[in-house]
């Protein structure tokens, strides 16, 4: 079958059987941001926005996601300029292999966009289902909470 | 992921229609966390019921709450109104039901029709809450009942919770032992306090979940409360006959025994967590 997404603004066909999960389906897009990490809702790697709110793209299907707008990392940097996060998490030193920053990002994007200047508690606890392997979590927490500076002060 | 014997999707506008669509090849599916994760292998087709109308979360004038089943766990959290209900029970405990990732997916129904590991039912067991479903009919029961007698395993389409008005001077808790901030609980615990003008306590329900029941009252130990002076000897007591009272089971993660002992001690530092709030309110 096939199934449209609307994707970081843009509409995309994509070829998908119905159980096929929204992760697979970006993916097989192209959007290689989108990390399978467990394929099972633990990890946080595959994380996007559906209308604003992060979930774990591996849970979600694909078919029941036509209509919605969708939100990769691929759509964070504009016109050229990286998003406060991404900024904010490469001058905090809080990317080592990567695999985690995309899911970071993201789940971090629809924190600061409800809530501009989080405590160190509430950053932990919105970053619950992201794990990273690398970093010990301190520089993702540093770098979130300086990019909630960064948006609040209209740098990105 | 991919659910290869997935082949379609329906989806009806009303519970009637979303119940005459069910059948053994035709499963439910809300927020779909766990129909992803366990695969309903004789499914071919998934009834979606995000198109029903039971996302809201309505409070009634006397202060109880309809909860429908579509709400996300998170809307639940951020509900000003159910957030403050007896000194915030309900996002003390939801920020304890996976991530936030999670939340923002999965359903009050989808979590209450899977019945099995739950942090929410403990909650609204202890709130005296009534679970709503239709299979042709509408009904509602005490949640704890809807398990019980194994209603939650037939064809129905489950259409919300109602949660009743605080009385008295009141408050709640929730207690979860997990090896990690993230983790499914070893052992939870629900109260709730109620306390009288002179120092004392009018009633209490103590609940005790993740043991072989989803969420179990412990009578005896709400008998043992009320009339009793709040404070460390009176739910140390309390927490030993629940531990005497409740039987627990054993998986992977920890033995029967080793959960027994969890029992006292969830009761008893969750009816601490109940006092102090009761403190603050009254
Ligand atoms: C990584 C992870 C961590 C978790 N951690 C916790 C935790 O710490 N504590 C905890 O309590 N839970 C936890 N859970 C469980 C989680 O709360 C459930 O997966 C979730 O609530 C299911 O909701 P859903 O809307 O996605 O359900 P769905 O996947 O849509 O449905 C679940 C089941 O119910 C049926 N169904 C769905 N809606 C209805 C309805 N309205 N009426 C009748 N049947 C219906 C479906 O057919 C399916 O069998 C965790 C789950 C995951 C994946
Ligand atoms: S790949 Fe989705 S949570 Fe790990
Ligand atoms: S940087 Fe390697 S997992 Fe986070």
């Amino acid at each position: 079958m096939k199934v449209t997404l609307t994707v970081n603004g843009i509409r995309r066909d994509a070829d998908a059987a119905p159980g096929d999960s929204l992760m697979d389906v970006l993916r097989g897009l192209g959007l290689t941001s989108v990390k399978n990490g467990c394929d099972n809702g633990d990890c946080g790697s595959c994380a996007v926005l559906v209308d604003g709110a992060a979930v774990n793209a591996c849970l979600v299907f694909a078919a029941r996601s036509e209509g919605k707008a969708i939100t990769t990392l691929e759509g964070m940097a504009t016109e050229g300029s990286l998003h406060a996060l991404q900024t904010a998490m490469l001058e905090s030193g809080a990317v080592q292999c990567g695999f985690c920053t995309p899911g970071i990002v993201m789940t971090a994007a629809e924190l600061l966009e409800k809530n501009p200047e989080p405590t160190d508690r509430e950053i932990d606890e919105a970053m619950a289902g992201n794990f990273c392997r690398c970093t010990g979590y301190t520089k993702p927490r540093d770098a979130i909470r300086s990019a909630a500076e960064m948006l609040r002060e209209g740098r990105r | 992921m991919s659910l290869t014997n997935i082949e379609t999707f329906v989806r009806p506008e009303t519970v009637e229609e979303a119940f005459a669509a069910l059948g053994e090849h035709a499963r439910p599916i809300s927020g779909g966390t766990d129909v992803m994760l366990r695969n309903p292998t004789a499914a071919t087709t998934l009834v979606d019921l995000m198109g029903l109308p039971l996302g809201e979360i309505t409070e009634s004038p006397g202060g109880g709450f309809t909860v429908g089943a579509n709400a996300t766990l998170t809307a639940m959290a951020d509900h000003p109104g159910l957030a403050g209900h007896l000194g915030g029970i309900l996002p003390e405990m939801l920020v304890h039901v996976g991530s936030p990732l999670l939340r923002n997916q999965c359903t009050l129904g989808g979590h209450l029709a899977r019945g099995r590991l739950s942090d929410v039912v403990p909650v609204l067991v202890a709130l005296d809450a009534e679970i709503t479903w239709f299979d042709g009919e509408h009904h509602a029961a005490p949640i704890a009942r809807f398990y019980e007698d194994g209603t939650h395993r037939g064809r129905l389409i489950v259409t919300g919770v109602e949660i009743p008005a605080a009385t008295g001077t009141s408050a709640g808790a929730f207690h979860k032992f997990l090896r990690t901030f993230f983790d499914l609980a070893l052992l939870n615990a629900a109260c709730v306090l109620w306390a009288s003008g002179d120092g004392t306590l009018d009633a209490a329900r103590v609940v005790v979940g993740e043991t072989p029941s989803l969420g179990v009252r412990v009578t005896a130990a709400e008998d043992a409360l009320a009339g009793v002076a709040p404070g460390p000897e009176a739910f140390a007591a309390a927490g030993a006959i629940a531990r005497a009272e409740v039987e627990t089971r054993a998986d992977s993660r920890a033995s029967a025994e080793y959960r027994s002992q969890l029992v006292g001690v969830a009761v008893e530092r969750c009816l601490a967590k109940a006092a102090a709030r009761l403190e603050v309110s009254s």
